[in-house]
């Protein structure tokens, strides 16, 4: 069968289904907010969206790493995301699960290939389209625009370009060879440490992230230009990122960020600078993040796309919700984040400063 | 409804997704100590098999409540309560027999009956606060 050989292309085409696959979770998780009337109801769909979409990343990340193809996870992603149009009209619970199951394995599996040079820039390019996919979604549903049938026509094109696809087997991204055999488990616990401080990096990220849907709610044009503001950052970000260096590249648009965010929170053209500044760091957190996993690209993908941004997001239920919304909050974290990346430097990781 | 973009997803302005949080954890928790009381397992494996016992059976709960909705006028709460628990016990002690592959089924199917009695009373009392 004649497969598709262009890296970029391969890439763009991920991208787009990523795109499409939120896209389809948005659609449903905005039905299900706008026709069901139990708060319930409502609520029990989406915690088990994002359980599932964002918690089952891990297990996933680690049944990959044995099975080794992304390819069969990227078919029963969107054999799962057709299975869920298909079914929706009779049982939206069941969709709901089925795409909270296809977002866990499509995020890992998408997001590992694109990773597989591990350039901050491919995965800027794979995860620039979820948002966009996701509020368009969700503003079909808040519009009632019936796009179930062009969803569906939609998906059956990417699971066949998915089917074109090269059935290789993942290539570990290789960590630098440069390291004394003496050092090894010194190594391995600064490479864990450094890790969790990206892990935490990300999660007060997404926490930021979170806060300002929620200043802005019930404000689609605010909302549509921080979407179009994250998915210009993750882009941009990546591909300066890989420039000029990951590390430096996140310090710099964390640190300018972080005013931007807290100062002109009413400003529409600064804060969308801000926002997209926040988000372009996650091309290259993630790329530090596979890093320092010593190449375990699967498990850094499903760390930094889900169990991260579940992280973050459970801080957002937790009291601490309370002080959130001031803009010492965003100064603290924003902080925080820069003292965090700093410890993150490594003598053998300088290769990504 | 006030909800919001998670990365991925989409939140909820509300306090319920925590108190959902809270309860499948409080849930699991229970199962997993009458896993270790039945000497089945020590805490972390009955903790991790518990955590995948109960997401499966939270997500089955979640399609069969769709199903059960026009039955709610025909059938009492009581027959409701017992119908989830009756699907519970069947899930979970299959997937226990998966997961314990060295303990015998009768066994297995004693835990999953006694700490799926002990978790529904627990969310009964719950609906009763």
């Amino acid at each position: 069968m004649k497969v598709i050989k262009s890296n970029t292309l391969v890439i763009l085409l991920l991208g787009a289904g990523h795109g499409l696959n939120d896209m389809i979770a948005g659609y449903f998780l905005g039905n299900l907010v706008q026709t069901r009337t139990g708060l319930l109801q409502i609520s029990l769909g989406l915690f088990l969206y994002n359980l599932l979409a964002f918690g089952g990343q891990y297990p996933v990340a680690v049944l990959m790493e044995k099975i080794k193809t992304p390819k069969k996870f990227l078919l029963l992603a969107y054999g799962l995301n057709i299975g869920g149009l298909v079914f929706f009209r009779f049982d939206a619970q069941l969709s709901i699960v089925f795409a909270g199951v296809a977002s866990a394995m499509y995020h890992v599996a998408g997001g590992t290939v694109c990773a597989e040079k591990n350039k901050a820039v491919n995965i800027g390019l794979f995860a620039a389209p979820g948002v966009a996919g996701l509020i368009l979604g969700g503003y079909f549903a808040y519009e009632k625009i019936a796009v179930s049938s062009w969803l569906f026509i939609a998906a059956v094109l990417i699971l066949g370009f998915i089917v074109l696809l090269p059935a290789r087997e993942n290539k570990l991204y290789e960590a630098p060879k440069n390291e004394p055999e003496s050092n090894k488990k010194f190594q391995l616990d600064q490479h864990d440490l450094i890790m969790i401080l990206l892990l935490t990096i990300i999660s007060l990220r997404s926490v930021i992230w979170d806060i300002f849907q929620l200043i802005h709610q019930n404000n689609y044009s605010w909302l549509i230009s921080i979407a179009a503001a994250a998915f210009a950052g993750k882009i941009t970000g990546g591909w300066i990122a890989d420039r000029i260096g990951w590390r430096l590249y996140t310090f710099i648009a964390l640190g300018f960020a972080t005013p931007l965010i807290a100062f002109f929170r009413n400003e529409i053209i600064l804060f969308c600078i801000g926002i997209g500044l926040l988000q372009s760091s996650i091309p290259s957190t993630t790329a530090l993040l596979i890093q320092s996993l010593k190449g375990k690209t699967e498990r850094a993908i499903g760390l930094s796309f889900g169990t991260a941004i579940m992280a973050g997001a459970v801080l957002f239920y937790t009291p601490i919700r309370a002080v959130i919304l001031s803009s010492i909050f965003v100064w603290i974290t924003g902080v925080i984040m820069l003292l965090l990346l700093f410890f993150t430097y490594h003598k053998n990781l300088r290769s990504i400063l | 409804m006030n909800t919001f973009l998670l990365d991925a997803g989409i939140g909820l302005a509300s306090n319920i997704l925590w108190i959902l949080l809270l309860i499948l954890f409080a849930v699991i928790l229970i199962e997993a100590v009458v896993m270790v009381l039945f000497k089945i397992g020590n805490f972390w494996k009955a903790f991790s098999h518990s955590s995948i016992v109960n997401i499966v059976s939270t997500i089955v709960g979640y399609i069969l409540i769709n199903q059960l909705d026009p039955l709610s006028g025909k059938i009492s709460s009581l027959e409701q309560w017992l119908i989830f628990y009756w699907v519970t016990v069947v899930m979970e002690g299959l997937l226990m027999m998966l997961l314990f592959t060295h303990t015998s089924k009768s066994k297995l199917w004693l835990v999953t009956v006694v700490m799926n009695l002990v978790s529904y009373v627990f969310l009964y009392l719950l609906t009763l606060l």
